[in-house]
């Protein structure tokens, strides 16, 4: 018991970072889920949509027409008429065209020879391939009805009549999509907290306890070594529950009643096993280094890393796909495979693969642990 | 006895492996880690592909048929690649990802898809306007069958209704700004090495600042003497940086090296500055003022879009002072408009704010190094 409790006194020393890193994630994940969570478009087909500004300078009926039509199935947004001012916007993305109707548009129309309308975009971007053929699929249907003697009026109407035809599009779940639900949003980013929580929080504990001159002052006590380490073993799962507790609070907090069904209990199981990953390599590290200004560096390295490189920080269908081979080598790939299929998960899917998933990150943790181990009785043994 | 000064802050400083691993190594890890994760494909990322789909003809059309091979011609510049294939073959492609869409041609067209992207919003566009075309074209095939592909095709080929209008022709990749980012947090981060020597001269629990402190030689000057050997050091290491992000790397921050240089130096210094003012306040323990100087600089990078994306652009919207003394976000800013403009205007008016945010701290600074 007196290893046990020696273990909370000298991590009671480490809480200030453990709020730390807990008050990042909570930052993060709002802010991530504000941004990216799209708890909708799973469920329904909506079709995506440009933003886009005009400056009209020409003002007819035939201008003002292409102006509405554009309205109706993209996003208009107010620019100033700065260059710089425009080319910030695009930069951003948060204008994807930039239309200029010359003067003398409407004119031009109705005598069979129209003035280009200039357009400002990413060339060759998904954006513009989408923008460009709705304009230019509309200017066809307005030319067509003016060929065939309607007045532009007349032809600018048929055109949006003739717009609103829509194929019929049927929204198939596959096993796993790129949208991602708010719940989503929250839980993914907990591998990087763990991981840097596990290193930098309990690691001190375990490098004061593996310190020559405690060990040695240790090893004359009554206290045998088993029960040391059972004792250090305990505090380690106990600091880990803790943690876990405490992640599984913030994420209730920050998503409510949406937690609260059976995709939140596979989500804390997700947790659960990725937390004995985290608690493995904090006591492989433990193992291999003896000073704790070094561990702050190596949690950075290491959860950064894997972070970046197995779908935490930048979705899975974004990374390369020689990163993402490379990935399956890392315990947080799997945490992410879960946990995206947990997201997709529907009442009376199979759970085969998301056990094989836990499966895999447990004997990720099995095999670190072993590392950690055998390097331990190496050195002892020298 | 300057240059004696000068030369023995900086042995100091290279031999403290604590703070090379936080301004050298962490931010080439960094960089790294991101130009693994998506820096390679920074340049196509948003670039149109051709788009695979699986299509099934449930029955036969003269008007479809036609439209859907014009717009998957590989000669004719396709929208698409077809798979002109059986249901069940079309659902196997579907659910291994292997294309994004299913279209089935019967009397009308409808589409499967599995999310709603932009691939999908292209591929039901065309397919609405092959329902529009349909109604003025039909009839007119109906009545001149042999003309059929010439009368397809004058709806579908390229108008030329559009004129390109590029306001600067760099390709540029809001992505990057996680690359500006980095040397922001690497030019903040120099503030480890200011704290460092500032604690070595003014803290009270300190044995090497005592030492210094009954030193015949004024504090100012050693401080200044600490100062530029932490400048030269940091220097070095950001050019290094830059070096490495841009040769190993292949990262384009545009070709003004000069004006690169200048901004390394005027973020280093700035950064240097900032953790000697934090490192020459009384009354605070040595372990929270480094909290506190992480804090910051953690926050400063944050909001210039090291964490997340679109961060600094939404601040400038609404609350562009906070960007204008965000020293982060002024290196940031500096590093876009060196790639995406021509004239040095705004260039110049952010490594201004830099060089007053690093004037303002450094008199603070001599103002709290007090001689005793």
């Amino acid at each position: 018991m007196i290893v046990y409790k020696s273990f909370f006194s000298i991590l009671n020393k480490q809480k200030g970072q453990v709020l730390l890193y807990f008050c990042i994630f909570m930052a993060i994940a709002y802010i991530i889920a504000g941004t990216y969570a799209s708890d909708d478009r799973k469920m329904k087909w909506v079709k995506d949509q440009c933003l886009f500004a005009v400056f009209d300078e020409d003002g007819t009926v035939a201008s003002r027409a292409v102006t509405h039509f554009l309205s109706t199935y993209h996003s208009r947004v107010v620019l100033p008429d700065q260059e710089e001012n425009i080319q910030d916007e695009l930069y951003e993305h948060n204008v994807n065209a930039v239309l200029r109707i010359p003067k003398g548009f409407g004119q031009s129309l109705e005598n069979g020879i129209p003035l280009k309308i200039q357009i400002t975009d990413i060339p060759g971007s998904q954006d513009s391939v989408l923008f460009r053929n709705d304009l230019s699929n509309y200017m066809k249907l307005v030319k067509a009805y003016i060929t065939n003697g309607e007045s532009i009026s007349a032809a600018c109407e048929y055109a949006d009549e003739m717009c609103k035809l829509r194929v019929p599009v049927q929204l198939k779940e596959k096993e796993v999509g790129k949208d991602r639900s708010r719940l989503y949003c929250f839980v993914s980013y907990l591998p990087y907290i763990y991981i840097s929580i596990c290193i930098s929080a309990i690691g001190p504990t375990i490098i004061t306890f593996r310190r020559r001159a405690i060990m040695d002052r240790n090893q004359c006590s009554s206290t045998s070594v088993l029960r040391m380490n059972l004792g250090i073993f305990a505090g380690m799962v106990t600091a880990g529950m803790v943690i876990l507790l405490i992640s599984i609070f913030l994420v209730l907090i920050g998503n409510g009643r949406s937690f609260l069904n059976f995709s939140g209990v596979l989500y804390c199981i997700n947790m659960f096993s990725f937390l004995w990953v985290a608690l493995g390599l904090t006591f492989l590290i433990g193992q291999f280094t003896t000073q704790v200004s070094s561990l702050t560096m190596i949690s950075n390295v290491i959860g950064l890393g894997m972070s970046f490189l197995s779908g935490v920080f930048v979705q899975l269908d974004q990374l390369d796909q020689g990163v993402v081979r490379l990935a399956h080598f890392m315990p947080m790939y799997w945490y992410v495979k879960a946990a995206k299929y947990v997201d997709y998960y529907q009442q009376g899917d199979s759970l085969a693969v998301f056990w094989t998933y836990l499966l895999i990150q447990l004997l990720f943790a099995v095999a670190i642990v072993c590392c950690g181990l055998a390097y331990s009785k190496t050195k002892q043994s020298r | 006895m300057f240059f004696h000064l000068y030369k023995y802050s900086l042995k100091a400083l290279m031999h403290n492996r604590n703070i090379m691993f936080w301004v050298l190594i962490f931010p080439v890890i960094l960089a790294s880690f991101m130009y693994f994760a998506f820096g390679s494909q920074m340049d196509t990322m948003d670039d149109f592909y051709v788009i695979p789909v699986a299509i099934v003809e449930e029955k036969a059309s003269e008007i479809y048929e036609p439209m859907l091979k014009y717009v998957s011609d590989p000669e004719k510049d396709p929208l698409i690649q077809a798979e002109w294939v059986k249901q069940k073959q079309a659902e196997k492609l579907f659910q291994q990802g292997k294309v994004d869409a299913i279209i089935y041609v019967k009397d009308n067209l409808s589409m499967t898809v599995a999310e709603s992207g932009m691939e999908q919003a292209i591929l039901a566009n065309m397919l609405d306007s092959f329902e529009q075309y349909k109604q003025i074209a039909l009839p007119m095939i109906q009545s001149n069958p042999e003309k059929q592909e010439e009368i397809v095709a004058s709806f579908l080929e390229n108008t030329d209704d559009l004129e390109e209008y590029l306001i600067s022709d760099v390709k540029t990749n809001p992505a990057m700004n996680f690359f500006y980012a980095v040397i922001a947090f690497a030019c903040l981060f120099a503030s480890l090495e200011g704290c460092d020597r500032s604690l070595k001269l003014q803290s009270e629990d300190n044995v090497v600042a005592q030492r210094r402190g009954v030193s015949a030689v004024s504090r100012r000057k050693m401080l200044l003497a600490d100062f530029l050997a932490c400048v030269t050091i940091q220097y070095v290491i950001i050019c290094l940086l830059f070096l490495y992000m841009r040769v190993c790397l292949r990262l384009n921050f545009g070709d003004k090296y000069l004006a690169i240089l200048l901004l390394l130096l005027i973020g280093s210094s700035c950064g240097i500055v900032f953790g000697i003012v934090i490192g020459a306040l009384r009354g605070i323990n040595m372990g929270m003022k480094i909290a506190i100087m992480t804090s910051i600089n953690l926050v400063c990078c944050m909001m210039s879009d090291l964490m997340i994306e679109g961060i600094k652009d939404w601040i400038w919207h609404h609350a562009a002072w906070l960007n204008r003394i965000n020293p982060a976000a002024l290196v940031s800013d500096a590093f876009y408009v060196l790639k995406v403009y021509d004239g040095y205007e705004r260039f110049v008016q952010d490594v201004l704010l830099l060089g007053v945010i690093t004037l303002v701290l450094m008199l603070i600074s001599l103002l709290l190094i007090k001689e005793e």
